[in-house]
Parts: C-alpha cells; structure tokens; sequence
C-alpha cells in the first residue's frame, strides 16, 4: 500500500472502527468474572457511574487529541504537551504496543477453540482443563500467534479505508448478532432466568465496600479502550466535519451495551446449565486462575450440556469462539496500527513499519505463548501501566489548557454538541484522582495479598517492583531519545 | 422477582442500553441535518 492519507470514508465506519478496539474479549470473560466476584447488581451501579466519570471524558479526549493533531502518540502528546513530554506519548504507545505482544497469543487462543468447536472435538472432550492444560503447556500457542498477528498484519497492511473499516463494518455487526443469538438462547434455556436475577440484585453492603467500586473503575479502565491510545490513533484519520463527543459517547455506550448483553448471556447459560450445588457464583469467578478459565474450561463444558445434541451444542460452541475471535482481531489491529502509526510519523514508509511491528510483534510475543507465567507477568506490569497513560494524557490536556483544549479540539470543526466546562473538572481533577488511587490501590493489594513476600522483587510476577522496573527501564529509554523522536515526528512530512 | 432486583435492572439497563439508543438517535438526527444542509 503506498503512504497516502486516508479518512475514514464515514461516521458509521468510523463509529464501527472505534467500538471495534473498545469491544475486546474482556467484554466477554472479564465483565462476567467481575461482575460475580462483586456481588452481581452491586458492581453494576458503580460500573455505570465511572462509564460517565473516566471513561466518555477519556474517549472525548483521545478523540480530540487524534483529529486535532493528526498525529499517533508521540506526536499528539508532543504538539500537546510540549516537546520535551513526547516521552509521555512513546510510553503510552508502548503500554498498548507490549500489551500488542500477548494480545495477539490471546486471539491466538481463541483461533485455536474455534476451529476445535467447528470440527466437533470440543463439545465431546471429557476433561476440558487438560484439554486446555496440553494445548497451553506445548508449541501450538506460537503457530496461532503467528496466524493472528499475520491476519492483523494482513488488515493494517491493506489501509484505514479497505482494511480497517471494511474489517470493522463487516465483524462488528456479525459479533452483535453472534451475541444476540447467544443471548436469546440463554435466556430461553430452563432456570435462566435466576441467572439474570442474580446479575441485577443489589446488595447494600456490597454497594458501599471501596473495594466494589475500585473493581467497578478498573473494569471501566481496562474495559472501555480509554486512555490507551488506540481511539487517539484511529481519531487521526477522522474526517475534519466529523463530530467528537457523540461519536465517543456512542463508543461507550456501544462497548458497554454489548458488556451487558454478555454478562446477561454467560449469566443466564451458567445458571441454567451448571450442576445443582456447585455453587454457581464460584464457578463464574473460581474455575482456572483467570479470565480464560472462564472462557476456555467453563464454558465450554457447559455448551456440551446444552439441549438438543452435539450438532446443536457445536453450533453455540462455535459462534461463540467466532464472536470471541472477531472481538479480539479487532481490538489487535487497532494495536498494531498505534505502532505503526508512530513510525509513520516518523517517517519510516508504512509498509516498512509494518514489517517492522509485525515482526517484532510475534517474536516479542512468543514468551507468552510459550509461559503463562510470563503472559501474566506481562498482562500485570502493562495492565496497570495503562492508568498511567491515562494519567499521562490527562496531563498533556491540562499543560495545553484544558478550557483551550475543549473550545478549540472538543468543540471545534463538526461538533454535533458543544461540551460544557463540567469537562474542565473531569478532566482537571476526577481523572487524575482516579489514575493515581487506582495504582496506589494495585499495588497495595501487590503488597498485602498478591505477593506479600517478594512484592518489592523485580522477578516476581505479581509485584510493585516488577512495574517499577519495566516502566522506569522504557521511561529512561524513551526520556533519553525525546529530542531524537521530536525532531523525527515534528518535522514536517515528505509530501508521497 | 425483588423490587430492589427490579429498580437495578432499569437504572442500568435504562442508563446503558437506553443511553447508546439516545447517543444513536441523536447522532443519526444530526447526520440528516449536516446531509439536508449539503
């Protein structure tokens, strides 16, 4: 593909495009873990709180930054901030370009499930830990890493207009009616309904424990693609007549309406089809040690009990793998177009920094398709990373002038509605107190839970210092070459 | 079904579901004024 700007052809595309990052696979299995550690209609109303509080004022912003700069991370935050802070733009790109690395091993995984749903073999494993245990535990995890980053390599390869947005117009609906078919067999299955009673019942204790609220904004954090930089990415190749903050409130209420539909889904299947007396809060949130215990063990030993045989059971099986799958590849090509993007802006020609980003994507991955371990490890120290960027581009606005900011970029050129100065508050004060007791909550629980012993131990996977070191090694890094990556990004561009 | 599980299931579904349909319909009224202006 020759480097040409490209625009989004539409606001629908574009709108497409964007829930495309926001909806990834912790919609699916996080939401539902979550919502089930923290008392089910508890978790919810705070959730529903911090989707206006972090993370549409987070979108607005990454939105603005894109369209107003034109430029990926680095830039954005440079032109922003000031060029002496473009360091905070690289290691925002890096948060997303490392969590890039083993995002793609997950879409991996999920490739792998769902030719095994397809051929029939899932619904009639007898032990499905094993199942996952052998295929976690051998090479397999790297030839599925390799084919997803080839198929996102693949899409990035063929441009913002044929790649991404037709990628986007295609599966993102497919994924909603994916969800929908899940949906309404769910909730049509026998003692379904107990599920969806169990989702939405509140609980006044658990509605005022610290803790539920600090899950409900993580989940909002990790959830919504706010602040990682991945919408300020796509935001650059919005069209100048194209609108920001309903475009972005759209994203957000788009991601979290297919959360809910999800959890009402994995709710209602794990009511109706888990055996009597399990205790069914614990099998959403106890079986396997994290997300994929959820989504690789659990669920699918329950499709093999749904109703109407093994046909019928691999038909759900399937298109529930495809509809993780499509979620996933979605999400990972907007990660690999933020790395591109900021080579691009550097000058390195597009199809180079692709070779570049791939490349280096599977080969920097493979540590985490061989390690659960190191996958953890990883999904940890980046996974918190992304409230300092978050925090990181709070900053740039404020150091630009945040009144500015939202006069000129939020209600700019195509603004459907005009954002009031509520947003210098949010923006000012809510967010940054947000990122910094979010972390301070991380790593508290690092240290008094996670890994009392060795929390300070750089080596260890769950710990304070681990974080310390792998931010402080890529700020140093970034610290030392900001003058480098200003004049190479700032400079003005070779026409193609 | 409790009242209370009742009263939570339309706050959020009101606030999620009914807040995306508001942001859509919205977003398509605005799409047809920038087309009839055109």
């Amino acid at each position: 593909m020759a480097d040409k700007k490209e625009f989004f052809t539409s606001r629908w595309g574009m709108i497409l495009s964007v829930i495309g990052i926001a909806v990834g696979t912790g919609n699916i299995w996080r939401f539902s873990r979550i919502v089930a550690q923290n008392g089910g209609g508890s978790f919810l109303i705070p959730w529903v709180i911090f989707l206006f509080i972090w993370s549409i004022p987070l979108i607005i912003t990454e939105f603005a930054i894109g369209k107003y700069t034109r430029k990926g991370t680095v830039g954005g935050i440079a032109k922003l901030a000031g060029a002496k802070f473009a360091w905070m733009g690289a290691f925002i790109g890096f948060v997303a370009t490392a969590i890039m690395f083993y995002y793609s091993v997950v879409t991996g995984w999920c490739i792998k499930y769902l030719t095994t749903a397809a051929t029939g073999t899932l619904v009639t494993t007898e032990d499905y830990m094993s199942l996952w245990q052998s295929f976690t535990s051998g090479y397999e995890p790297i030839l599925f890493h390799f084919i997803s980053m080839s198929i996102g390599a693949f899409v990035i390869y063929k441009g913002v207009v044929q790649g991404i947005e037709r990628t986007n117009r295609i599966l993102i609906p497919s994924l909603l009616v994916i969800i929908l078919i899940l949906a309404i067999r769910a909730v049509t299955l026998p003692g379904a309904w107990e599920g969806i009673e169990y989702l939405f019942t509140p609980n006044l204790d658990t509605l005022l424990d610290y803790k539920v609220w600090l899950a409900a904004l993580t989940q909002n954090a990790w959830d919504t693609g706010a602040g990682w930089g991945l919408i300020l990415t796509y935001a650059c190749y919005v069209r100048q007549k194209e609108d920001i903050s309903l475009n972005a409130a759209l994203t957000a209420f788009g991601n979290n309406s297919v959360s809910l539909l999800a959890g009402i889904t994995i709710f209602a299947t794990v009511f109706a089809l888990a055996p009597v007396g399990e205790g069914v809060r614990e099998l959403i949130s106890g079986r396997g040690s994290t997300n994929t215990g959820l989504a690789f063990i659990f669920l699918p030993q329950l499709f093999g009990k749904m109703p109407g045989g093994p046909i019928v059971q691999s038909f759900f099986s399937t298109i529930f793998f495809l509809g993780l799958t499509f979620a996933a590849v979605t999400s990972l090509i907007s990660m690999i177009e933020l790395a591109v993007k900021v080579f691009t802006d550097m000058g390195l020609q597009r199809n180079r920094a692709l070779a570049l980003v791939a490349v280096t994507g599977f080969l920097l991955g493979i540590p985490s398709a061989l390690s659960m371990t190191f996958f953890e490890n990883q999904d940890w120290v980046w996974g918190i990373g992304l409230m300092i960027s978050g925090g990181f581009i709070s900053f740039a606005v404020i150091k630009h002038g945040v009144d500015k900011f939202r006069q000129e970029a939020v209600n700019g050129e195509g603004s459907d509605v005009k954002i009031g100065r509520v947003y210098n508050v949010v923006l000012t004060w809510v967010v940054p107190i947000q990122v910094v007791v979010l972390i301070g909550w991380w790593f508290y629980l690092a240290i008094s839970d996670f890994d009392r012993e060795a929390w300070w131990n750089p080596f260890s996977t769950y710990s304070v210092g681990t974080c310390l070191v792998q931010w402080g090694v890529i700020m140093l890094l970034f610290v030392i070459f900001n003058r480098w990556m200003v004049k190479r990004t700032l400079s003005e561009p070779k026409e193609a | 079904m409790p009242v209370e599980t009742l009263v939570t299931m339309v706050i959020v579904i009101g606030a999620v579901w009914g807040g995306f349909a508001a942001v859509l319909m919205t977003a398509l009224k605005k799409e047809r004024e920038k087309s009839s202006k055109l």
